[in-house]
């Protein structure tokens, strides 16, 4: 899947995150939610973005395509896309780059389709607003974008209404309609929550169809490691509002270096083993009250007094493959001597 | 102690069509399985296709329309209200959004001392030892007895449910999706909590889930359902290794494996699951099954015997005219990862 073409596309990064800062102020304190965040998308990459519930993963999607919501504030780093920081962008500057240039799929489609129209109006309302079509150019494009998404029948569901659609159905609406204005980058925050397994492969294959077709950068945010695996050219870890770990797919799963991913991959159920499955012990931290130097130390089985005096900084220990740990060495000493 | 065995079971849901007609919805059409004291039987299937209505008709907390749940000798579709409450909590059940299914006005202790006093099992002093007994059981600390469900995580609070269950002493559990909404390393806790109160205490499990992954772990047997119908069931192995049933084919090469290199070959449907409402009497994934011929089309289906303990409800399988595929079972998902020395340049000696 990574053609080397991509590889050298990756080099000039479609984005990149730098250091980022997302605190959210409330009553007890300030919740650092996202703490330093560095992450790189090149184009026609798919980098999925994986952790669990509360780790920062679609804050950093709201974050990149400035639908923060109050009181959330971005209070520090870089987001630079395509040479601008828009960190630093004006609502005016947003209005040509958000749902054009970067778009995003949400975690549930029915919720973000407009209730009281017909799905085909709510696209052509975009196709016009955005594209500058006319009302039967229009037409014309939603219904062919509804068949790009797969959709039968794409004349006869123009007419539907959202909740005459199936969750899968509906999630293929809400990606034609990000896709509509060919953006160069599309963040999917976890496009197949709710579906089905059999309907979720389908979700997934049309997000690389998509990405082969457009070219464009893709965040695919996930708590599911099985699935960012079908897609995914390279996976970054989250935990606690930073990356622990990134690495190329093949690479990630035959090599896992940071003791958070090898308790993620291990916590998860394995057919046809009758062994016990290895939890990590503990809970995810307090985000306002956060644990000194490295935020995953209490929980970690290899932490030394180093993991709480310093925050370890990602580390590049293959090409492309960046852990965030003081002890890598003898993590691995460990993982090797284990099997 | 005597197992649950399900007969036939039909749920039909009138619906009101236009100003006089009504259709019925088929929720559950002629389901039967066992479940033997200290078993898990997987039960999986997409949303829609009624394994939630039969985890809620095995609980009789919705009357079957017709069939029988017999519990040992007892059949507790012939039962009155009164007669069939002290057999309730034989057969108890843990839904899937703990933050739904608890009482939001009651404190955890409350909710789990209920069964106690309803049951006559004890009261005061008495039953509150026992809930703290329970508390300790399931993992939670004797501080969380007063809290109210928003104040505990979504592990806890499904903990909470799972001693509820648990106070009525039941024999067999319902659990329907109980790990859905957590994360992995949190359902990963529950999983091993489960398997711990079924060895300690022989509790019969329906387990139902569209997580593959994880009824495939838990489980000794597993049935799968479409559309309101089993239309295969097996020991796990049978069902995840060499499935006969095209659903299940499609169902298990669509498991993402976690491993990028072990691609699975994909057996698609076409279209989506069809409408509740008056299906066919014959196989009901005709119209977006691969191998679907006419006389499909014109037989009525039944679950037929492929090997011994694996059952199919497909014609054309029985007669051994679909191949079978074969999934890799036990390397679905990436073992513990190997880390190649050399390749990360670490020097062992």
């Amino acid at each position: 899947m990574t053609t080397p073409s991509m590889t050298a596309n990756a080099k000039q990064p479609l984005l990149e995150i730098r250091g980022l800062q997302t605190h959210f102020p409330t009553r007890r304190g300030v919740a650092k939610v996202l703490d330093g965040l560095d992450l790189t998308v090149g184009k026609g990459e798919i980098v999925g973005l994986v952790g669990e519930s509360g780790s920062g993963k679609s804050v950093t999607g709201y974050s990149v395509i400035g639908l923060l919501k109050r009181p959330g504030q971005i209070a520090g780093g870089q987001i630079i896309y395509d040479g601008k920081d828009l960190t630093k962008l004006k609502p005016k500057g947003w209005e040509d780059l958000r749902g054009k240039e970067i778009a995003m799929i949400f975690q549930n489609p029915r919720s973000c389709l407009n209730p009281l129209l017909p799905v085909g109006e709510q696209l052509t309302q975009v196709l016009r607003y955005r594209r500058g079509m006319t009302k039967s150019e229009a037409k014309a494009e939603a219904i062919r974008l509804l068949g790009t998404v797969h959709i039968p029948e794409p004349e006869r569901r123009m007419e539907s209404y959202p909740h005459q659609l199936s969750g899968g159905m509906a999630q293929r609406v809400m990606i034609a309609m990000a896709i509509s204005c060919k953006p160069r980058l599309l963040i999917a925050d976890e496009p197949t929550t709710g579906l089905d397994v059999t309907t979720e492969h389908q979700i997934l294959e049309l997000l690389r169809e998509m990405r082969d077709v457009t070219g464009a950068g893709v965040i695919l945010i996930t708590h599911d490691l099985n699935m960012a695996a079908e897609v995914c050219d390279r996976i970054a870890v989250m935990y606690a509002g930073s990356i622990v770990e990134e690495a190329p797919v093949l690479e990630f799963f035959s090599q896992p270096r940071h003791p958070y991913t090898l308790g993620l991959l291990a916590s998860r159920p394995r057919l046809g083993v009758d062994e016990d499955i290895p939890v990590i012990p503990g809970n995810v931290p307090d985000l306002i009250d956060r644990p000194t130097g490295c935020a995953f130390h209490p929980r970690c089985r290899w932490a030394t007094a180093a993991c709480s005096a310093q925050v370890p900084a990602l580390v590049e220990l293959a090409a492309g493959h960046w852990v965030a740990c003081h002890n890598t060495e003898a993590v691995a000493r460990d993982v090797l001597a284990a099997n | 102690m005597s197992s649950l065995r399900i007969d036939r079971l039909v749920k039909h849901y009138p619906i009101r069509t236009g100003f006089f007609g009504t259709r019925s919805l088929h929720a559950v059409d002629d389901v039967s399985f066992d479940l033997a004291p200290g078993e898990t039987l997987g039960l999986v299937g997409e949303s829609g296709s009624g394994k939630s209505t039969v985890g809620k008709c095995v609980t009789m907390l919705e009357p079957p329309t017709s069939g029988h749940v017999m519990l040992g000798d007892v059949d507790l579709t012939t039962l009155s209200y009164n007669q069939l409450r002290p057999l309730r909590k034989k057969v108890q059940i843990v839904f899937q959004d703990p933050n739904d299914s608890l009482n939001p006005r009651k404190t955890a202790g409350e909710t789990v001392l209920e069964p106690f006093v309803l049951n006559g099992v004890a009261t005061g002093a008495e039953a509150q030892r026992l809930t703290a007994e329970l508390f300790e059981q399931v993992g939670l600390k004797p501080e969380h007895m007063a809290r109210f469900p928003h104040q505990l995580s979504g592990g806890q609070q499904q903990r909470v449910g799972i001693a509820r269950a648990l106070a009525s002493n039941p024999d067999f559990i319902v659990l329907d999706e109980p790990t859905s909404a957590l994360d992995v390393s949190v359902q990963a806790k529950l999983i091993q909590l489960l398997k711990r109160l079924q060895a300690d205490r022989n509790l019969g499990y329906l387990f139902i889930s569209h997580d593959l992954s994880v009824v495939g772990y838990l489980s000794d047997r597993v049935a799968v359902m479409y559309l309101g119908q089993i239309v295969e069931i097996g020991s796990t192995r049978q069902v995840f290794e060499r499935p006969r049933h095209p659903y299940t084919m499609a169902l298990m090469s669509a498991v993402p494996s976690a491993n990028p290199l072990e691609r699975r070959e994909r057996i698609h449907l076409a279209g989506e699951i069809p409408s509740p409402i008056d299906p066919p009497n014959h196989c009901r994934l005709v119209s977006r099954c691969p191998f679907a011929t006419d006389e499909c089309r014109s037989r009525p289906i039944s679950l037929d015997v492929v090997e011994p303990g694996h059952r199919v409800a497909c014609i054309r399988s029985v007669r051994g005219e679909i191949p079978v595929p074969e999934f890799l079972f036990a390397s679905s998902v990436v073992h513990a990862p190997r880390l190649d020395a050399a390749s990360i340049g670490l020097d062992l000696e």
